[in-house]
């Protein structure tokens, strides 16, 4: 680990989907990524690393992502949580606003917005230096219908 | 999906052979070209701004058009011009089977009115699939019995079709006349939603189609049907789901889902109602999407 490089811990339970923010986070914002399968595993990864940010899915087995975000919170008031879900309902938002969540986004991720999220977050918590994302890269090309 | 279904007849009815049909979509697909690209190359909007609402469309359910529109980026007369050059994609068919010699546009047209008759589209419904509209086609062609389930079946498969032509394979379309599902399926992922509305979804199809279809999601190689190629289908189910419970959540309708998950050799059998099965051709083969409303045992 690179000395000042900000941690971000990733909780999904999609292989898949912690393997694309993986590979975004890394390249795009030059930080330091963990991973976690469910919000049990979430919570103590949090206590054990104190990093920087979480991403954290709501729909997870063994621990929802709601009930893993208000133990971290309870264990770290000023922990940054921000939730993400493939379902952005108005029902999810306001579930997390109320846990405590710090943003919300809507799977899959685009990358302009993580970078916004990243910068966002690991400017203004622990008094940290900014993270080193890039100019924009293309998250996916998708295709018009 | 029209041509791509209409394709599929030709097939069937031995009007082209697998490779005449290939080179078909090979020539429509130069010909054809995407809104996006349309309306960079009209000068209407930048590459960043194409982006963005490709972007978007992963989020939610609608069309290049109107998101382009609601962010400014076109205005209504704009996208009329840009969509006049992509309605009517089976006369980029005819035209460039008629280009390969292999039909004449007047044999063309009746092969049209055959598929329209077998159908039994009405002449509003089969002009409406003719400009693209994937509503009209499921309303026509899916297997679904009558019923007060039906618009939920019909309005899942219409949306899980859009997922699979912008998001896994462009040519992915119905496929109507395919084989019924045998059991003990080789592999199903599947995710079950709830809440007012219960509905049990899952993806079925052979270890190289599922691993064909998770590298397409996942946009990149993926050499074995490993447990990313099994997070990339189930991911891909997951994102359909969640545009699901946006549209029903919009409509006042609450749903939650469960994770997805994936086994080999289920044997479903659904209580009361059974399952309704549907099957797409993507990726060179046939995917079954099986819905219920009950969580099957």
């Amino acid at each position: 680990m690179v000395e000042g490089q900000k941690t971000v811990l990733i909780c999904d339970d999609s292989m898949l989907v912690r393997k694309k923010l993986r590979d975004s986070l890394e390249k795009g914002c030059g930080v330091r990524v963990i991973e976690a399968a469910d919000g049990a595993a979430a919570v103590a990864i949090y206590q054990e690393e104190r990093p920087s940010l979480v991403f954290m899915d709501i729909v997870m087995p063994l621990k929802d992502g709601i009930a893993a975000l208000q133990e971290i919170r309870a264990f770290d008031p000023q922990a940054q949580v921000v939730m993400a879900s493939s379902a952005g309902t108005q029902d999810h938002l306001r579930r997390a606003i109320d846990a405590g969540a710090s943003d919300f986004v809507q799977k899959p991720f685009a990358e302009d917005r993580l970078r916004e999220i990243v910068q966002k977050l690991c400017t203004t918590v622990q008094g940290g230096a900014p993270c080193g994302c890039p100019a924009d890269t293309s998250f996916s090309e998708k295709k018009d219908v | 999906m029209f041509s791509a279904l209409l394709g599929e007849h030709l097939l069937r009815e031995r009007i082209l052979q697998p490779r005449q049909l290939g080179e078909v979509m090979d020539r429509m697909d130069r010909t054809r070209l995407k809104v996006g690209v349309l309306a960079i190359n009209a000068g209407y909007m930048t590459a960043a701004q194409v982006d963005e609402v490709h972007r978007a469309q992963t989020a939610t359910d609608r069309r290049f058009g109107d998101i382009a529109v609601e962010k400014g980026y076109l205005s209504p007369l704009q996208m009329d011009d840009l969509l006049a050059s992509q309605r009517y994609e089976h006369l980029v068919m005819g035209q460039a089977l008629m280009d390969m010699g292999l039909m004449t546009m007047a044999r063309f047209e009746e092969v049209l009115q055959d598929y329209k008759k077998r159908y039994d589209f009405d002449d509003a419904s089969f002009d409406a699939a003719k400009k693209g509209d994937v509503d009209s086609l499921m309303d026509r062609l899916v297997r679904v019995p009558e019923g007060e389930e039906r618009r939920i079946f019909v309005e899942y498969l219409a949306l899980f079709a859009r997922h699979l032509v912008r998001f896994v394979d462009r040519h992915a379309a119905l496929a109507p006349e395919a084989p019924s599902l045998d059991y003990p399926l080789p592999w199903a992922s599947y995710q079950v939603i709830h809440g007012p509305v219960t509905l049990f979804t899952a993806l079925s199809g052979t270890e190289d189609l599922l691993l064909r279809l998770g590298e397409a999601f996942a946009q990149e190689p993926i050499p074995a049907f490993d447990d990313l190629a099994r997070a990339s289908v189930e991911e891909c189910l997951n994102q359909v789901n969640g545009l699901f419970t946006v549209n029903m959540s919009n409509r006042g309708l609450d749903l939650e889902m469960d994770p997805p998950g994936t086994s080999a050799g289920a044997r479903y059998a659904s209580r009361d109602g059974g399952i309704i099965t549907t099957a797409f051709r993507v990726c060179g083969g046939l995917l079954y999407v099986l819905l219920s409303r009950n969580i099957p045992r």
